[in-house]
């Protein structure tokens, strides 16, 4: 396929070009000046006539693409020979992945009556890291805001998440840029990060926290750290961070002192000392060596585990990491919940996951499959007028999210994102109900897996469900 | 669907008759198993206990109850054999004596593990009787009227999820805790999560049905030392579904109800004692007042027989 | 109450929670407390928030002193590794030996070592000031941020390895620089100041040092 625009200059330039002598200049049928014509049987889709034309005037089309050279593959190689780097972009994994939309919740009919949604009530309250903490994490619902720096995000992004958390009865995470003072005063219950770069860290920023997150690490990046270039830390951002204006700043790929299982339990127990013990330590863990992981840190004390799986977003990572490492929150989410179950601390570790989640009919699924609660970002970021493009890390997002230059930070308007904020996780709250009571339900946590039944067998095997059709 | 009935006399009488005629009059609710658990007096003497098991079809069975019972520590003084009249195994009615209720949990254990029998009750006073079909068979086949007692509690079966046969018929009984035993109206939506939780506190399910969930959270709560009361409120809270129940022990019958009010039950109180049933049509039938109250939902109350 | 000015915690009675406990409890009055008997114990004033002399008469553990705003503790002994983690405000004072990364994540504050120290010392240390009176070991200022380390002894392989804004001024030789490091010399005013810092510890002053800066400062 092949079109010629209407501002070729008629050069012949695109007819020297051609290899294969496969373009005549031609008087056209109407009146005018000659025009290139492509004999389509010969053409081998070289483009060289396209890419010499001084006008742009041709635009050629494959007809015989390659399934192991496509397009943007070879696009994606003709950058890394001209750059000598590697891509670096924001948010997730664009990749095809099976994920929660491949199952189904099985509704009740006789064997069992549906719980009518317009009328009955359906519980949605969750206590999380009871273990050991004095004050677990109370929310009004099983769902919070997920940890997303300030650096990463603006300063209004952060604000107005808080907002929205708050009003929903939801909580919020500082993320690892330490802990802007507004969010800390909007926000009700509150998840402080501390995370291998230790930005921000401090006893009084852990000693205000609800409950603390230990970051391993995070699904998009899994098993790597991360950076902020030295010319985007701003002077509030290294306020906050504690460090020199301008300089890098690395996050290590793992904690410094945190090399093996036996100092991840010294490690719980230092921040456990820290707060008196007051709070829930949460331990969040990139989806890899799930089940491994999981009886680590259960073993080692975690109050909970918050298993991210590769679906997850980040304002920066390399995209080879972010579409080859990690494991899908799908299978993430049975696998963790087996681990506890096979060590025999199901009951006493809370475990929360998150990454792609995309709807409450994702949440209410988890849930079904063992998770106590999830954590959402990208979704939030969505409700404050992200298009999920990409372009997080060059720092001129023009929606104000991920920028920190005032005139485009001036279009996130505060309060009415705030609102938004809110009304997601209402929305996605109700959804998730929706289901557990067409499936019989009082209460969110009623949940169970032999409640799901899966549209393919990759999700089958994945997530341990049997395939749609099949008895229990 | 299914019917349940419970009968506390104010004193010790023949409770069986009136046990089947209430069951008899909620026939129409299911037709696929009948059973009941009937709570005797006890015997005089304190280390003589109640046992009814089915014998399987291992070689040497039946001779096997009896020396599978001497072989773990238990002294049989009696067996009476009722054939079933549905083609089932037989059921073993048995006396036994044991020194005290920690040699008779572990008689139990061993009988069940060894697959000679499947005990289906034990205890000081509770008999447990149940089969396939309908009330009449089990009143031909076991005689079920002529059943003295303190109080009783009976069922009749409409299949909704578990399989049909004497091991998924109530009343479900534990293999942890003596004369406590089940009858259930309903469904419990979450019972693979509640089982699951209880499997790893130790707790060995013998069936898939969903109603076994409920003695064994129930014995749960009573081994961390709640009151029966306390126990059957925690069950409305943490058990999901719609759903009626009775919970009988040694002391009495305890009765439970969803939060949503679901599934019925209604009580009145006799001139002979005090009758529980899913439906105001067995009350009528056995009893001379026409003063029936209806649970709430989510109430709980616990029935204690008269003690002579 | 009765304000009293020095109070003694016995850590073995107590354990390191209970000492804890006491040390952040408002009805600690005491300006001066004595720790005994650590045995090694670790987390000792974990996150303690509050202008207190603490002389601790023994060795510890790990963690000595982590997140700590506003204390000055000196140890009568060894710490183990990681003394001073996330130091806010406020110093730690060892008159012995330290493990592996003394200092690490200094926020402000000083830690010092009058003997050796083991590997990492201040690594990703944002600010404030550690002083090893002794020699330090491998990677010294790994990922440091910011502040400075001064070593009066030697310092180990592949010192000021990654160093992304921090200085490491070394009076002895440097087996080996990091990765992104580099020499420089230090001037006459800077030496004088490091000196006072060195004085003030009771430490002997240095001829001079060898200044360790990131490569691409």
């Amino acid at each position: 396929m092949y079109e010629i625009d209407s501002k070729c200059i008629s050069c012949g330039k695109c007819e020297t070009t051609c290899p294969v002598d496969a373009i005549t200049m031609v008087e056209p049928a109407s009146a005018g000046d000659p025009e290139p014509k492509i004999d389509m049987n010969a053409c081998t889709y070289c483009g060289a006539c396209a890419k010499n034309c001084p006008v742009d005037a041709i635009t050629i089309e494959k007809s015989t693409p390659s399934n192991t050279w496509p397009e943007d593959e070879i696009a994606e190689i003709a950058e890394k020979a001209e750059t000598g780097s590697v891509r670096v972009r924001g948010t997730s994994a664009r990749r095809e992945l099976p994920d929660f939309d491949d199952l189904t919740v099985r509704n009740a009919q006789v064997s069992r009556p549906p719980i009518d949604h317009y009328r009955e009530p359906c519980e949605t309250k969750v206590n999380l890291g009871s273990r050991h903490a004095e004050k677990p994490l109370e929310l009004e619902i099983p769902i919070y805001i997920g940890a997303m720096s300030f650096g990463a995000l603006s300063k209004s992004a952060k604000e107005a998440l808080a907002r929205g958390a708050k009003e929903a009865g939801s909580a919020v995470d500082t993320g690892e840029g330490g802990m802007l003072p507004e969010e800390r005063e909007i926000s009700d219950k509150l998840v402080v990060q501390y995370a291998s770069g230790r930005f921000g860290v401090s006893a009084e920023y852990l000693q205000s926290a609800d409950a603390i997150e230990l970051k391993i690490g995070q699904g998009a990046k899994a098993g790597q750290g991360g950076m902020l270039m030295g010319d985007k830390v701003s002077q509030e951002i290294s306020e906050v961070r504690g460090t020199p204006e301008n300089t890098d700043l690395i996050s290590p790929a793992r904690h410094m002192d945190i090399v093996g299982p036996e100092d991840l339990k010294m490690k719980i127990r230092q921040l456990r000392e820290i707060v008196d013990w007051e709070v829930p330590i949460i331990v969040k863990f990139a989806a890899g060596r799930v089940e491994e992981d999981v009886k680590i840190a259960a073993k080692a004390g975690a109050d909970a585990v918050l298993v991210d799986g590769m679906q997850g977003g980040t304002g920066a990572a390399p995209n080879p990491t972010l579409e080859n490492a990690g494991i899908p929150t799908l299978a993430a989410t049975s696998a963790a919940h087996a681990a506890l179950v096979d060590i025999g601390l199901r009951e006493e570790v809370d475990l929360i996951i998150s990454g792609g989640i995309t709807s409450g009919s994702d949440i209410a699924k988890a849930l079904a499959l063992g998770a106590d609660a999830v954590s959402i970002s990208t979704a939030a970021l969505v409700a404050l007028g992200c298009q999920v493009c990409g372009l997080c890390n060059t720092g001129r997002c023009p929606y104000g999210i991920t920028t920190h230059i005032p005139e485009l930070e001036e279009n996130l308007d505060v309060q009415k994102r705030g609102h938004s904020v809110e009304n997601l996780l209402d929305v996605f709250t109700e959804e998730a109900a929706m289901l557990a009571m067409l499936a019989g339900k009082t209460s969110l946590f009623s949940l169970e897996r032999q409640d799901l039944r899966a549209l393919t067998k990759e999700a089958s095997e994945m997530a341990g469900v049997p395939l749609a059709g099949s008895s229990e | 669907m299914c019917g349940i009935v419970g009968i506390i006399p104010n004193e010790s009488k023949k409770v069986g008759g009136e046990l089947i005629e209430m069951l008899n009059s909620l026939q129409h609710r299911g037709t696929d198993s009948a059973g009941v658990a009937v709570y005797r007096e006890e015997f005089d003497r304190e280390d003589t206990y109640r046992l009814v098991a089915e014998v399987t079809d291992k070689p040497g069975s039946f001779g096997g109850l009896g020396n599978a019972i001497g072989e773990a520590g238990g002294d049989i003084r009696n067996i009476s054999f009722r054939p079933s009249p549905h083609g089932e195994k037989g059921l073993n009615i048995c006396t036994l004596r044991v020194p005290g209720e920690k040699e008779l949990n572990q008689v139990i254990k061993k009988i069940n593990s060894s697959e000679v029998a499947n005990v289906y009750s034990y205890g000081k006073s509770v008999q447990v009787i149940k089969d396939l079909g309908l009330v009449d068979d089990l009143e031909e086949g076991y005689e079920i009227s002529s059943m003295t007692g303190t109080h009783a509690i009976g069922h009749v079966r409409f299949s909704t999820e578990s399989g049909v046969d004497r091991k998924h018929a109530h009343p479900f009984h534990t293999e942890d805790l003596p004369d406590m035993s089940v009858v259930h109206n309903g469904q419990i939506t979450n019972h693979y999560k509640v089982r699951g939780e209880l499997e790893r506190k130790g707790f060995a399910f013998s069936s898939g049905n969903d109603s076994e969930v409920i003695v064994y959270f129930i014995a749960d709560q009573l081994r961390q030392g709640k009151s029966l009361q306390d126990s059957l409120k925690a069950s409305v809270e943490h058990l999901d579904g719609p759903f009626s129940y009775l919970v009988a022990t040694s002391d009495g019958v305890g009765v439970a109800r969803d939060k949503l009010g679901l599934r019925p039950m209604a009580w009145v109180e006799g001139e002979g004692g005090k009758y529980v049933a899913s439906e105001e049509v067995a009350l009528l039938d056995t009893c001379r007042s026409s003063e029936i109250e209806y649970f709430k939902p989510g109430e709980v109350r616990v029935f204690e027989h008269a003690k002579n | 109450m009765q304000k009293t000015n020095r109070e003694s915690l016995d850590v073995k009675k107590l354990g390191s929670r209970g000492a804890n406990d006491r040390l952040k409890s408002p009805e600690l009055t005491a300006e001066t407390v004595e720790l005994t008997n650590p045995g090694s114990s670790h987390f000792l004033a974990a996150g303690l928030r509050k202008e207190l002399d603490l002389t601790i008469k023994g060795s510890t553990g790990y963690y000595l002193g982590t997140c700590m705003d506003g204390p000055n503790i000196t140890v009568e002994g060894n710490a183990g590794w990681y003394p001073g983690d996330n130091l806010t405000s406020g110093s730690i004072r060892i008159e012995g030996s330290a493990g592996d990364g003394a200092g690490q994540g200094l926020y402000g504050g000083k830690v010092v070592v009058t003997g050796n120290c083991g590997s990492r010392t201040g690594q990703l240390m944002k600010n404030g000031t550690v002083i090893v009176g002794g020699d330090s070991g491998f990677m010294t200022g790994l990922y440091a941020f910011g502040g400075r380390i001064i070593v009066l002894g030697d310092a180990g392989e592949k010192a000021g390895e990654s160093v992304l804004g921090g200085t490491i001024y070394v009076q002895g030789a440097v087996a080996s620089l990091g990765q992104g490091a580099t020499i420089k010399e230090t001037g006459t005013e800077e030496l004088e100041q490091l000196n006072n810092l060195v004085r003030e510890q009771k430490l002997e002053p240095a001829d001079s040092f060898k200044k360790i800066i990131p490569a691409d400062r």
